[in-house]
């Protein structure tokens, strides 16, 4: 077999691992309604996310203020907020933007995370040492500090706080991979590869990388209960999210001012959301761990 | 890490840490840090010893108090729930509220104002009529320009030390020629030189002002501009901070009602009533005050409803109605003359053009935001000047809402269009949902604005900068005369004119103004100042809300005079 | 290696990153928009007393001499002015803390016992009813909102049963704390023999521990049940079982020790966010920890507050890692001959 064939090969290996756990999941009988309730429920947002103009028939920023706080009717599923808007509109496109923010900030975190710390874990040496010193300074902040800091620093804007949070997130990625990492570079076909004269950059990218991935997606889907929390945190002091764009951290906090009277539907709804929200990804993260762990 | 690596890194760092080491060792302390701050957070010394104050042979119009042994055990306890901690206890320095009556208690001032209590002795309004404190009478000379005050004998420091003639003057000194705001305050009275202040004897002060302002005399009535013990502040001073202010800032050294007992910052401060205060005893009607801070509104709410707190300020609007209807609560409602407005930087495009300016004036829903973010709790602004003042013309008023006008405005402006950012702060609550609603009301008439809620370091920094282009702030004047409000609020170049509205006529007519003894001319130049200023449309009064002040059932007390300062000996609890 | 060395390594590492931590927060802060000596002068305050207030808190210095001269303050205990408070920053910081400190252990004792129990009862029962039972549970609690939850627990338990007190602090308004010897209000109020003051104390703790006990249990029991299946699956544990000796002897003497490692790390990680202080707990509560102070002195460009808060944080941080690794080596002799 030629180079370029040999090379080829472990690719199809390799490519097929991540996802084996996933099909292996579905068969298995532990867990196996928390997973379907969870999917059920993250598909349910996405697509309210996708779909939310169409799904309802209120124009989640316009104030009417005829209409103030409203109970739960017919005519207004969630019943109206201070401004008069219609809360099951705004619920709806608060799911754009939290869905938006939690997969963004995964997403920046997990890319820049696991590319560094599958470089740093390779490659090691000098760029390795000063890497993990940065994250160690990184991951010296509580998170949720670092992103609030960041977010002072740069301005409140959706932008910055996804920068924030994402940032804050990196180094456990950065951690995980580099780990993983570590452990595989030194397996038999690694070995093979560079012995045939596989580029390192080749190996890295299609067979180390993928190997020592896992753990990043599984910590991933659990990151993204967590940014939707840290995210609703932060919204809730007054950071990021500048009205009247609609997020259900804002929402709890404008209906945490009605705790004492009767407008009981400004801070249960948006508060349930993000439970649904969160409790959706951890059940899929939850079951994501649980094969993994299987597998090993 | 490798070890090598590991190695010399850590060489390096232990030679930075000892370089470190030696060079503090070496140098002067930063002037950042505090003269030897004590560990436990007692303040002020002990009050003078009980001894009965020396009984004077002057003809003294009130008799030395006896020293009447503290009934401790009959008078109340009170609990004051307050948004905001201490920052410093400086009276030239401090900015919270809470600071500010704690600063108007501990101190003294010449005079005070006169209340008048309601027919239940809940409230206490001030009457904008001024009595002797510190002074025990005072005189004008025939020319009207000097007021000589006799200083009343026998008051004392809480240090000890004998407050005279010179204890006063130090004070007003410190305020002219000191850090901070308080000579502004003081040259509205006339007040611009320390020379104009003359020490007669030991306990006579005159105080000269050849143009001299109706505002002289509420200025000595502020306790901010307190006697101060000039001993004290000498040992505390240092080069560069002739004026010890940086000790004043944690320590209290003052002549007022109260004494600061303890302060826990982050938590609460407690009072406690200066038994040797010329008054006497019988003045207080509590025995102790303790001052909390809680943050959360809701949570102050909850305290109220539930007895935890006698007295808390800072109840949300929308909750007022039901709080009334609940017996055991107590609702306090002063319409006043503060008002919230937005503010549109005269020189900061598109708001340089006049027209824009008064399309936004059309455009804003004023009774929405009336009757759904103030819940009603407040009353319409017409003019610059607050209808409670006297001269105040709120029928000139062209600004009703009407969309329609707003837009015809902006087209003749040539702006179709145009993106602007609100700065709001983050931490007022009625400022961010005024701003969806103005927000909302913008769109409409093509307007873009997106909300920036800022923290209030970032905010006021911009702002004293006047940086912001498009704001909500809000503003109060201590003293409730015209020309005050016009000073600070719409003046060229003043530090809060924040959106630089400059028009040389209307300072002019100022000048005019603010020195005319004629009330009716008075009068006359102030509405004519009022009609320019609402022609240039330089920021939207938004509307004048109302304090509002929760107590538990049996408070009795709120004393309250024109500079908001509450005076706390008046606040008790019936049994 | 020996734990002398092994001690010394770490340590030294967690200096390097701690002066990491220093340098970085520093030039965060210099980098915060808006001017601190604005702040502070005020609105009304002539050009030269912003100099003046500018130049008193070297401001004007380039960032290196700001940078050294704070450094070389830091080492002789002096973490600067907080402007807001105008008290000494070490000062603030340690008046605060055992208000943070108490909170956070009674939030840590509740999460990891809970925690541990229904974690270890899911390993050694799995799959039956209470696995799964746990299993949720710990899903739901790790999905509720913390500031959400707090809200709701003062509006049950506090507006609508009465059963716990005030939300306000961590005393009854009119008592007077203890004069110490901790500053932790519990152990305070016992020593001085306060019986009331020990009520009050528990009774103000409640609902903020709980609430913090509620979201960080799923982690300590997920954690727990993982780590014990793993030992429980493992090959001495099966022929130990096979031999015949009894479960729970295994359980207790066996099992748990070796699984503890990864336990303890969650638990260590769990504290010290814990310690942190929590921001939104403590405006909820008034509860007057570090938290709500590092989120003011970040509002208001306290900058000395800021970084004595993050300095602070990482001491802490970095002492209970090593705390934890030094807990490793004790139970596991392979980590430290390595």
């Amino acid at each position: 077999m030629t180079t370029r064939e040999l090379s080829r090969k472990p690719d199809a290996v390799v490519r097929a691992r991540p996802l084996r756990w996933v099909t292996r999941g579905a068969r298995s009988l532990r867990g196996r309604k928390l997973f379907f309730l969870s999917l059920f429920l993250v598909l349910g947002l996405l697509f309210l996310a996708v779909f939310a103009p169409l799904v309802v028939p209120y124009n989640p920023l316009k104030t009417n203020p005829e209409e103030q706080f409203l109970a739960p009717s017919r005519v207004h599923w969630m019943g109206t907020d201070q401004f008069g808007r219609d809360m099951f509109a705004r619920l709806v496109h608060a799911t754009r933007l939290d869905l938006m923010i939690s997969f963004s900030v995964v997403g920046l975190a997990l890319v820049v995370g696991s590319l560094l710390g599958a470089l740093s874990g390779y490659v090691g040496g000098m760029f390795d040492d000063v890497l993990m010193r940065v994250v160690d300074i990184l991951q010296s902040f509580p998170a949720f500090i670092l992103a609030m800091g960041m977010a002072a620093v740069l301005g409140n804007s959706i932008g910055n706080v996804i920068l924030a949070i994402g940032v804050a997130y990196t180094p456990y990625f950065v951690r995980l991979t580099r780990g993983e990492m570590l452990k595989v570079r030194h397996l038999e076909y690694a070995d093979a590869a560079r012995c045939v004269g596989v580029s390192p950059w080749r190996t890295l990218y299609y067979h180390l990388l993928p190997n020592s991935i896992t753990p990043s997606l599984v910590q991933a889907a659990l990151a993204l209960g967590w940014a939707m929390l840290d995210t609703a945190g932060l919204a809730f002091l007054g950071l990021g999210i500048r009205p009247p764009v609609p997020e259900w951290g804002v929402m709890v906090s404008e209906g945490a001012k009605n705790i004492l009277s009767v407008e009981w539907w400004t801070w249960l709804f948006p508060g349930l959301a993000i439970f649904v929200a969160v409790f959706g990804f951890n059940g899929i993260a939850d079951t994501l761990r649980a094969r993994v762990m299987r597998e090993e | 890490m490798k070890f090598k690596a590991f190695t010399t890194v850590s060489m390096l760092m232990a030679m930075v840490l000892v370089a470190g080491m030696l060079a503090g060792c070496g140098t002067t302390p930063a002037p950042t840090t505090a003269p030897a701050p004590t560990t436990a957070p007692a303040p002020t010394t002990a009050p003078a010893p009980t001894t009965a104050p020396v009984a004077t042979t002057a003809p003294a119009p009130t008799t030395a108090p006896e020293p009447t042994t503290p009934p401790a055990a009959e008078k109340p306890v009170i609990v004051m729930a307050l948004d905001s901690d201490l920052d410093n206890l400086e009276p030239t320095f401090f900015k919270t509220d809470s600071a500010y009556y704690l600063v108007s208690n501990v101190y003294q001032s010449l005079l005070h104002e006169v209340y008048e209590p309601d027919a239940d002795g809940l409230v206490l309004m001030g009457t904008n009529t001024f009595a002797p404190d510190g002074a025990e009478s005072y005189t004008w000379s025939a020319d009207g320009e000097c007021a000589t005050f006799k200083i009343r004998q026998g008051m004392k420091f809480s240090n000890g030390k004998d407050v005279t003639a010179k204890s006063f003057k130090y004070g007003m000194d410190r305020a002219l020629l000191g850090p901070g705001y308080l000579a502004s305050l003081m040259a509205l009275g006339g007040v611009t030189d320390a020379n104009q202040i003359t020490v007669k004897d030991d306990y006579t002060l005159e105080v000269c002002a050849p143009n001299k302002t109706p505002m002289f005399e509420p200025v000595f009535a502020f306790n901010v501009i307190p006697a101060m013990d000039e001993e004290t502040s000498k040992e505390h001073a240092t080069a560069e901070d002739a004026w010890g202010t940086e000790w004043y800032k944690t320590n209290v050294v003052g002549s007022g009602p109260y004494i600061l007992q303890e302060w826990k910052p982050g938590e609460q401060y407690v009072v406690e009533p200066n038994l040797s205060f010329w008054r006497g005893a019988d003045f207080f009607q509590n025995s102790k005050l303790i001052v909390k801070l809680i943050p959360n509104p809701q949570d102050r709410e909850l305290l109220l409803k539930s007895g935890g707190i006698d007295l808390t300020i800072g109840i949300p609007f929308k909750d007022v109605d039901d709080l009334k209807k609940d017996p055991n609560v107590k609702i306090i409602e002063i319409p006043y003359s503060r008002v919230r407005y937005l503010g549109m930087n005269n020189k900061i495009a598109p708001f340089d053009n006049v027209k824009v300016r008064q399309a936004v004036m059309y455009a804003i829903p004023y009774d929405t935001i009336l009757q759904k973010a103030v819940y009603g709790h407040g009353r319409p602004a017409k003019s610059i000047i607050p209808s409670d003042f006297e001269t105040s013309d709120q029928t000139y008023w062209p600004y009703n809402t009407d969309a329609a006008k707003a837009k015809a405005l902006l087209q003749e402006a040539g702006v179709n269009g145009a993106d602007v950012e609100l700065a709001v702060r983050l931490s007022i609550p009625e400022d961010v949902e005024a701003a969806t609603w103005i927000q909302s009301a913008l769109s409409e008439v093509g307007i873009n604005v997106t909300v920036n809620k800022m923290a209030d370091a970032q905010y006021f920094d911009k702002l004293n900068k006047h940086e912001l282009a498009f704001f909500i702030h809000d503003w109060y004047s201590w003293l409730h005369d015209p020309f005050y409000q016009f000073n600070w609020m719409a003046r060229c170049t003043f530090a809060t004119n924040y959106v630089d509205y400059c028009d040389p006529e209307f300072d002019k007519l100022f000048d005019q103004g603010l020195y005319e003894q004629d009330k009716d001319k008075r009068a006359a130049i102030s509405v004519q100042m009022q009609h320019m200023w609402l022609d240039a449309a330089p920021w939207v009064p938004l509307y004048h809300p109302n304090w509002i002040i929760g107590t538990g059932p049996k408070f009795k007390g709120f004393a309250v005079d024109f500079g908001l300062m509450l005076q706390y000996a008046h606040m008790t609890k019936t049994p | 290696m020996s734990i002398g060395i092994y001690i010394l390594r770490r340590l030294g590492l967690a200096v390097i990153t701690l002066f990491g931590v220093v340098v970085a927060v520093f030039l965060l802060t210099r980098v915060l928009p808006g001017n601190p000596a604005y702040v502070k002068a005020g609105p009304y305050a002539k050009p030269e007393q912003i100099e003046r207030i500018t130049r008193e808190m070297g401001l004007d210095k380039p960032i290196p001499v700001q940078f050294w001269n704070y450094f070389t303050d830091l080492l002789h205990g002096n973490m600067g002015m907080s402007w807001s408070t105008s008290h000494p920053v070490r000062e603030d910081l340690f008046q605060r803390l055992p208000a943070t400190a108490e909170l956070a252990t009674a939030a840590f004792v509740m999460a990891s016992a809970i925690g541990l129990t229904l974690g270890i009862l899911a390993a050694v029962k799995k799959g039956s009813v209470i696995d799964q039972i746990v299993h949720v549970l710990s899903v739901v609690g790790a999905s509720v909102a913390l500031f959400w939850l707090g809200l709701m627990l003062i509006y049950v338990f506090y507006y609508k049963l009465r059963w716990v007190p005030d939300p306000m602090g961590r005393l009854d308004a009119l008592m007077q704390p203890p004069p110490g010897p901790t500053g932790l209000l519990m152990i305070d109020t016992l020593v001085h023999g306060d019986v009331k003051g020990f009520r009050s104390a528990v009774g103000h703790l409640i609902l903020p521990t709980v609430s913090l006990a509620i979201v960080l249990t799923p982690t300590i029991a997920k954690m727990a049940r993982a780590s014990m299946l793993e030992v429980l699956q493992s090959d001495y544990v099966q022929t130990a079982r096979a031999i015949g000796l009894s479960t729970t002897r295994l359980v207790w003497r066996d099992a748990l020790p070796n699984a503890m490692i990864p336990i303890l790390t969650t638990m260590g990680i769990v504290l010290a966010y814990l310690l942190a202080g929590n921001v939104l707990i403590e405006s909820l509560f008034a509860w007057p920890g570090i938290g709500f102070y590092a989120w003011s002195a970040l509002m208001s460009n306290d900058f000395d507050a800021i970084q004595g808060f993050v300095l602070l944080i990482g001491v802490l941080y970095v002492f209970i890692n090593l705390v934890i690794d030094l807990l490793y080596s004790v139970i596991d002799p392979r980590i430290r001959l390595a």
